[in-house]
């Protein structure tokens, strides 16, 4: 540890303490996009095998591995904490100097923005784990760009949090890029496209295309009068105003945005003698650019285009996520800027004073709640029977009582085990974006194949098709949730992509992981890098 | 004195954290928000499909 390192450390677990305390209590946390079950099943579709488009792969794979050995809610917890401890430490870390005031304000700056809040409490949990990886990729970079041996195993490690889900694995590798230079760019890319295999592998081999209406509803949005670009360019902006939190309509901020932006860029210029950080600040600017390309005349319609015709373009849709390139530059150029003042903290008391409501969960924003009994009853009823469930009210978002009605995720496809047919379609205003599950499609128009269940969720708003109850038998009727067993259901053969390529990137994953790991810790390694690297 | 002035810092953030934070609270927490719903009976006219979000 360095010597200054502990109160760093002590510095980034107050942060995370102060931002997520609430989240520590007994329970599960569920809002918008954030699912977690006390055991999430292991089933094709977490491995990237199901009918749908592989939006939550391999993350999904991973927590269900996790739930097998330790509770959902221990594994939540500690995913949400690591968010902003691993954030802040490495953004404090990676500043190139002796000074824990300086490292501190980096910390702070990386992990108490508008970005980490607006992510957090739209529940994109594996987004900003990817985020909080990537001072770390970073520091990797740089040890690969310096030729140190060994220094592409770390490379390896530090993305494993961001390869979790693909907009991590993305931002992950243009950092990598940024910091180890042009020499080492076959190495980078290497390392990424393995790393990444287990999403890109299953999309590739899925027909499907993400819905072109979606890039007007989730564009970058204005927070206050400064519009979408200062939004974006202080690091928030996102589409979703209900999570928002209130201070951003802060009539000061988009002044403040500026002069922050501009003493971050005067700190980068101190900077660049001692760490190569225009590329990253390249970085940065590119990925305000994406965050803001869909609010600029013309950029809906070339988006639009993008997605219809190139596969696996629809990852443009809400591009503000992004801007998580310009998070990296703007903390090292703050830190940099303030090492000469001698009031530096108060710095870091500013950026935590301009966004009080990322404080105690949001107030209220994220908070632990338990499922009804109901949900453990019918999973073991369901457990090891044939047939899947089709969920109803077709709608993907839910508002339970004993949510306190906060619009959450359907949590039934992560708590039920076999396989749950859900309507992904989604509303943004009342305007529906279609989904990309070709079986909820053929749900909504009344295809039961391979339907063996009906699974209606008590409390939350939407219509359940009557009829098909009537003829269906009931075999659990709770407060909260009922459960019909089809007559007659006819199995389907899986209509997902073919097994073995996706398999292939699950092992290679799986060999460059293990390889690094006994490269890095086993003498192998040792004696195969004894000199460095040239 | 380092470790004090970050100490010092943290508490005076989560003071000021906290006393900001309870004015935004007191403005617009999710349950104040949800019980005017309720009052105002949104509840009763809640769409079929529910919304992501809102712009």
């Amino acid at each position: 540890m360095r010597p200054n390192g502990l109160k760093l450390y002590a510095t980034c677990t107050a942060l995370a303490l102060l931002a997520l305390a609430p989240v520590l209590w007994p329970g599960y946390v569920l809002v918008y996009d954030m699912v977690f079950t006390p055991e999430q099943p292991l089933n094709a579709a977490a491995f990237g095998l199901g009918d749908a488009l592989p939006r939550a792969v391999p993350v999904d794979a991973v927590v269900a591995l996790a739930t097998q050995v330790v509770p959902g809610q221990v594994v939540q917890k500690a995913a949400l904490l690591a968010i902003v401890v691993a954030g802040s430490l490495g953004a404090g870390l990676l500043v190139p100097t002796e000074r824990t005031g300086v490292r501190v304000v980096a910390a702070v700056a990386y992990s108490w923005n508008a970005y980490v809040a607006e992510r957090l409490f739209i529940g994109h949990w594996t987004l900003l784990l990817g985020y909080a990886a990537l001072p770390w990729v970073a520091m990797a970079g740089l040890r690969l760009r310096d030729g140190e041996p060994r220094a592409w195993t770390r490379l390896v490690l530090a993305s494993l949090p961001a390869v979790l889900s693909a907009p991590g694995g993305i931002l992950a590798l243009g950092t990598a890029l940024a910091t180890a230079g042009r020499r080492k760019v076959w190495q980078v890319l290497g390392v990424s496209v393995v790393l990444n295999s287990p999403w890109w592998a299953p999309s590739l081999l899925h027909d499907g295309f993400s819905d072109p209406a979606g890039v007007e509803a989730f564009s970058a949005r204005g927070e206050n009068w400064g519009g979408p670009v200062l939004s974006v360019l202080g690091l928030g902006g996102i589409w979703n105003a209900e999570v928002v939190p209130a201070s951003r309509a802060n009539p000061v901020l988009p002044v403040l945005t500026v002069l922050l932006l501009g003493l971050a860029f005067l700190g980068l210029r101190r900077l660049a003698p001692r760490l190569p950080v225009w590329p990253l600040a390249g970085l940065g600017v590119l990925g305000a650019v994406l965050a803001l390309v869909a609010v600029l005349p013309g950029g809906v319609a070339v988006l639009e285009a993008l997605i219809e015709h190139v596969p696996g373009a629809g990852l443009l849709r809400d591009g503000q996520k992004w801007v998580a390139w310009l998070a990296l530059p703007f903390a090292l150029g703050l830190a940099a800027a303030v090492e000469r003042f001698r009031a530096r903290l108060l710095v870091a008391v500013l950026l935590l004073g301009l966004l009080p409501d990322l404080a105690w969960g949001g107030f209220g924003r994220l908070e632990p709640v338990r499922y009804p009994a109901d949900w453990a009853a019918v999973r073991e009823k369901l457990d090891g029977q044939p047939g899947d469930v089709a969920v109803y009210p077709l709608s993907a978002f839910r508002r339970f009582d004993w949510n306190d009605r906060r619009t959450q995720l359907d949590p039934a496809p992560r708590y039920l085990p076999g396989t749950t047919v859900v309507d992904d379609s989604l509303s943004v205003g009342g305007r529906v974006v279609a989904g990309e599950d070709p079986r909820a499609a053929r749900l909504r128009a009344g295809d039961l194949s391979g339907i063996g269940w009906v699974l209606v969720e008590r409390g939350t708003p939407g219509r359940v098709d009557e009829e098909l109850l009537a003829r269906s038998e009931l075999v659990h009727d709770g407060p909260d949730l009922a459960l019909y067993r089809v007559p007659g259901a006819v199995e389907v053969a899986p209509n997902g992509p073919a097994a073995a390529p996706v398999l292939l990137a699950w092992v290679a994953t799986g060999l460059l992981i293990g390889t690094s790991l006994l490269w890095r810790w086993l003498p192998v390694g040792r004696f195969a890098s004894a000199r460095r690297e040239e | 004195m380092e470790l004090v002035s970050v100490l010092v810092a943290i508490v005076a953030g989560a003071a000021l954290a906290g006393g900001v934070g309870v004015l935004v609270v007191e403005q617009n927490h999710p349950d104040k928000v949800i019980e005017q719903r309720i009052e105002e009976g949104v509840k009763a006219v809640e769409p079929e499909v529910l919304d992501y979000g809102k712009r």
